[in-house]
Order: structure tokens, then sequence, then C-alpha cells
């Protein structure tokens, strides 16, 4: 019986395949902007985590802040101090040390590193960023560096502030012809006016966590970036350089959480107990990374809730087909109903072709959506490929959408009076 | 009772719009017996209440009143289902407009009593098969419905009638929409199930020369049956007679 109403569902299917095709067509563009936007809001999502995730969440940016003000992520907003920021309200080296000395046992390493903005050498430019040890180990993770010509930095480099480089790939190969022959050579560029040389100890090859940092991080520069020792280049001398932000970095196992407000407690008691504007606050990377992956959550469930608004669309689509060929054809039910098919025949037959149409139409927007997922994932740098879930969810969904849509009509054919049924003109 | 008694109607009442003021008595105590093997016809002109017994007589709908034992079924106490169960199993409909399901080749119409009868796909084709054979339909068993002439589609449709052996066939008006010609043809048909298939065969016409040709003749007339006599046409083996 099941499988006679099926054959029956499809020979309907065939006879006005024009109407068909467009009631699919509904639930084919409802299903594809479901699966691609799950994919896309799945990748997104996966990728900033990745992109956070892996080594930055064991970091701590503790910062400078107002100590009226509430809101860390806002570190640019010193014009509305009580007064402006002063050297003297900064972190400094000691403070460094001292974080060092007190919390050493949970503590990988305080992330240092400067920007300096680009260094240019003719046509060639760089980004120029000085890092210490902690601040390197942290970008070669996040950014997957690896070192392929010569070495990365020796504890003498660091130590000592060597003139020492690294320099990425294409750099290397546009400069020098090719990695190995970059090694050793004299690297002279210029800062913000100031000539600078290094010499090249190192080649190195990243691969960048797709573009969907570069988004969320507002376009980072495309320009490779060339690493010095921290001490290397100091605009002065150590002692007295001052800074908004410190990075700490726990060991893996310890709880950052804990941590973070220990060291910013710590700070506060000490360094900040007697300042009349500022304070240490801090925010983990886990507290970032949940900040954005609450706002990608949200981007995805407005936009699952636009496609879904597409999917009901197209659902209603069927359920008016449905009642548009069960009036077409009440005098066949009457017929079937004549020769002996119960209500519960005519309600399976008509339901199941409602169910059909939905299924054919997710199938055909399944195929579309992954699609669509792909291509789209391909050209913003992102996993593109659609999950199981979403595709069961969306095959689930068209069933429920087919017996939901399809019962109206169908129980409205399997109430209809024989008789009268028999009579419809 | 007779045991061969397949319809039994006892004082049958049928009103529509009970209890509201536009009530309308369409039946007033229909009494009406048909034998198993009979070939019976029902005449009356239009509004005599002719397709009302129909539907009672084909459990489409319940009387008011009385009581409608059908072979051995009493089909005033049945549930909807029930009366599908008795449709789809006693009875064998022929309609004046054919109703067979568009876009389904013969085969397919014919089986459909038999998939509602859940009967299994295999001996419901070779059923199927054999019924277009014997109503000579065996050409042309894939066509569908827009590709046969009207009598080759109540051809279908008797043979459809016939898929599950059914008590009685309840044929209404089954010439009404064809050519004398084909008609005389449809009327041989029946004519040679009666006579060498044995079926029970109720006509509902309201034309008088098709009723005379059969074994009883019941004339209805604003919802009481006023005669019920005997065929003046009606030969035994008249349609071996006339096939000769």
């Amino acid at each position: 019986m099941l499988l006679d109403n099926i054959r029956l569902a499809f020979s309907e299917l065939k006879a006005n395949k024009m109407r068909s095709i467009l009631t699919m067509l509904g639930i084919v563009i409802g299903i594809a902007a479901v699966i691609a936007i799950m994919t896309l809001g799945d990748g997104l999502a996966n990728s900033t985590m990745e992109t956070f995730g892996g080594a930055q969440a064991n970091q701590i940016e503790i910062d400078v802040i107002q100590k009226t003000m509430a809101n860390v992520t806002d570190r640019d907003n010193y014009d509305n101090a009580a007064r402006q920021i002063k050297d003297s309200d900064k972190f400094n080296v000691k403070m460094f040390e001292d974080i060092q000395a007190h919390f050493g046992d949970k503590l990988e390493g305080m992330r240092m590193f400067e920007s300096f903005g680009k260094i240019e050498s003719g046509d060639n430019k760089m980004e120029l960023m000085s890092v210490n040890p902690c601040g390197f180990e942290i970008e070669e993770e996040s950014k997957n560096i690896s070192i392929i010509a010569g070495r990365s930095f020796n504890v003498d480099d660091y130590s000592n502030g060597g003139k020492v480089m690294l320099i990425g790939k294409k750099s290397a190969e546009k400069l020098y012809g090719s990695a190995e022959n970059a090694l050793g050579s004299l690297y002279e560029g210029q800062v913000g006016g100031k000539y600078l040389t290094y010499t090249i100890v190192g080649v190195y090859e990243t691969k960048e966590n797709g573009a969907a940092m570069s988004m969320l991080t507002g376009g980072r520069s495309s320009y490779e970036t060339a690493y010095i020792p921290f001490k290397s280049y100091l605009e002065k001398p150590l002692e007295d350089m001052s800074f908004e932000w410190i990075v700490p970095v726990a060991k893996n196992g310890v709880d950052v959480e804990k941590l973070q407000k220990d060291i910013c407690a710590y700070l506060n008691d000490k360094y900040y107990a007697d300042n009349d504007t500022y304070k240490a606050a801090s925010m983990t990377m886990g507290n970032i990374l949940e900040q954005v992956n609450s706002i990608t959550g949200l981007i995805k469930g407005v936009l699952a809730a636009i496609a879904a608004i597409s999917l009901l669309v197209g659902g209603i689509g069927v359920m008016n087909i449905m009642v548009v060929s069960i009036t077409e054809r009440t005098r066949e039910i009457g017929t079937r109903k004549a020769l002996g098919a119960t209500n519960n025949d005519i309600r399976g037959q008509f339901l199941i072709e409602a169910i059909i149409i939905c299924l054919i139409g997710s199938a055909i927007g399944i195929l579309l959506g992954c699609g669509l997922g792909a291509g789209v994932g391909a050209v913003i740098g992102i996993n593109g490929a659609a999950s199981v879930k979403s595709i069961a969810v969306s095959v689930l969904f068209s069933m429920a959408f087919g017996l939901f849509f399809g019962y109206y009509p169908a129980n409205k054919a399997a109430k209809l009076n024989p008789i009268e049924a028999l009579r419809y003109e | 009772m007779n045991s061969d008694v397949v319809i039994d109607l006892k004082n049958i009442y049928k009103r529509f719009y009970e209890g509201e003021p536009n009530e309308l008595e369409i039946l007033h105590g229909i009494d009406l017996k048909v034998h198993k093997g009979e070939f019976v016809s029902i005449v009356g002109a239009s509004g005599s209440g002719k397709s009302t017994l129909m539907n009672i007589i084909g459990a489409l709908d319940r009387p008011s009143d009385g009581s409608y034992i059908l072979n051995g079924t009493d089909i005033c106490a049945a549930g909807d289902n029930e009366l599908s169960h008795i449709r789809n199993k006693q009875i064998g409909f022929v309609f004046q407009t054919y109703n067979l399901i568009p876009r389904n080749s013969a085969l397919k119409n014919v089986e459909l009593p038999m998939m509602y009868a859940r009967t299994a796909g295999l001996s419901r084709k070779k059923r199927a098969k054999e019924l277009l054979e014997l109503v000579g339909m065996g050409e042309r068993m894939t066509h569908t419905p827009d590709e046969l002439s009207g009598g080759q589609k109540q051809r279908v449709a008797i043979a459809r009638a016939l898929a599950n052996d059914p008590s009685i066939i309840l044929a209404d008006e089954p010439t009404g929409a064809l050519d004398s010609h084909t008609g005389r043809m449809i009327m041989d048909l029946f004519h040679k199930l009666h006579e060498e298939e044995g079926i029970t065969i109720v006509l509902i016409t309201h034309s008088n020369e098709l009723a005379e040709e059969t074994e009883r003749v019941l004339t209805l007339m604003d919802g009481n049956i006023i005669s019920e006599r005997r065929g003046n046409n009606y030969v035994t083996g008249q349609y071996k007679t006339r096939i000769q």
C-alpha cells in the first residue's frame, strides 16, 4: 500500500511537471539557504575558534583602564577620562618582573611585542614586529609559522638584542630569489624615517588561518611580517618603557580565569591603590572567544531564522498546491472512496504526495546548499563542508514540513463525503 | 430469510436536514429484496429518489430509518471504515461517467479495488488481466482512459467493478453517456456476465426500454416503489440469442 502510494505520488508529480517543479522550488530554495547558512556559520565559528582558541586561550590581556570605566574593550576611550593617561599610569618592566616573580610557577611567560609599522626597502614592504620568546611562540602557533630555511631566534638573540631578522618566504623570494639566498644577507630598510640594518637568519612560511580571522580583525595587513628580537630595536631604554597592556601567558592546565583575577588584584593592590584614575583590568582570550562566539551565534541565528522563513513560505506553497490538487481531484477521491478506500487510505495517499514533494525538494536543496556552502566557503577561505548534522536536520525538517503542510489538505480529502465528491463537477 | 437474499431493504426512510425547518424526506419506507444471481432494474424519473436509493444500496450512505442487510451484514450499524470495506468487497460500482482514474492505465484502474483490499501486487495484476480479457479489453490494457472510447472506458469500469468478486454490481445509468450502438454492447456485456458468470446486477436507469430487458423491474416514483414486475422483453439466454 505504501509502495502503491509512493508510485501514485510520482505519477501525479510527473503528470503535472511544471507545477511540481515550481512547488518544489520553494522547498529547494529554503533548504539550500538553511544548509548554506548553517555550513558557513559553522565554518566561520570554527575558524574563529581555531584562530583564538589554540594558543591564545592561555593569554591574559591586562589593560590599563579608567577606574570608572566598566567596559574593558573600549581601550581607546581615554579622551573621556578625568585626565589624560601618563606614562606613570602605564605598566613598566618592573611590574613585568614582579609578576614573573610572583606568579612564575603558573606562567609560561609574558608576551612582549611591538609593531613598528612598515619597513620599506625599495618597493618591498614588510610589517616590522619585535617579539620576545613568549611573544614569538604565540605568533608561531597562531599563524602556523614554520621555519623553512636558516634558524629561528636563539637565547643570545633575545638576551642581547641581536640585529637579526626573520622574514617571510614571499619577501625572501622577491628580494633574494630564494629562501636559501636570503640567509646571511643584510637587509636595510626604512622605518618611520630611520634606517635599520638586520642580518637575515631565517625564512619562515605561514599558513594563515583563513580570511575569516582577518575579516574579524578588520582586515589585517596583507604584507608579510619581519620579526626581530624584542630588545634589538627599542625606542628608549627598556627600564623607561611603558605599556598600556601586558600579556601574561598561563601554563597549560592553569585556571586562566582565576590567574587573571589574581594578577589584576595583585597589580591593583600594589601599584594602583593610590592611582586616582587608572587601574588594571583584564580579559582573557577565553572571554573574548565567548563574546565572539555569542556574536557569531547571534548572526547565525538571525540568518538561519531568515532562511527558515523562506522554508516556511516553501512549505505553505506545498500546502497551497495540495489544496488545489485535491479540489481538482475531488471526483477521483469520490471514486476511490466508492471503490473502498478508507479515510486513512486517502489521507495516506495525499500525505505521501506532500512528503515526496518535500523530500525531492530537500534532496535538490541539500545538493544546492552544499555546493553554495563549499563555493562561498572557498571564496572567503573557511571550511565550507556541510555537516552531517545540518543535512540530517534539513531532511527531518522537510519530512516534518511535508507532514505538517500535507496534513491539512490530506485530511480535507479524507473527510470528503463520497456522494458529494462523486457528484462534483 | 432466504440464504440467497443479497440485498434486504426493510422500510427504508431517508431524510435530509433532519430536525431543521427545511427537512426533506426523499424515501418513504422502501422494501426491497434482491436475490443472488438476479438482474434487477430500478427505473424512475429524475427526482424519484433513484440516486438516494442507489447511494444507500451502494453503502455510500446510511438510511435515516429502516434496516439494510447486505449479504448478512447490517449496514446501518457499520462505521465509516466498515462501510469502506463493505463497498470494497461487496459492491462493484459502474457509473454513468465511468469515473476511471485519469493517467492510470486500464490495468491500474482495474487493480485499484484490489489495492484497497490489500491484495498482493502479482495476484492483483493477474486478476486484472483476466477481467480485462473477460470484458473484451485484453488488447488495450496499457492504455490510459484518455486513449479509450466511451464504450471501452465503460468496459474497463465494469472489469474494475468485478475485481473483488462483489455480491452485486451496482450500475448507475451505465449507458447514459454512450450512443445507442455502444450502449447496446454494454447491455450485452451485462447480460453475458449475468448469464455466464451468474453475477447479481442492479441497474439504475431512467430508460424503460433498458429496464424491460431485465428480470425484474422496480418503478420508483416520489420515494415509493409503485410497481414491481417481470421485464417485458426479458428472455433467458438473451445474450446468447443476440450474438448468434
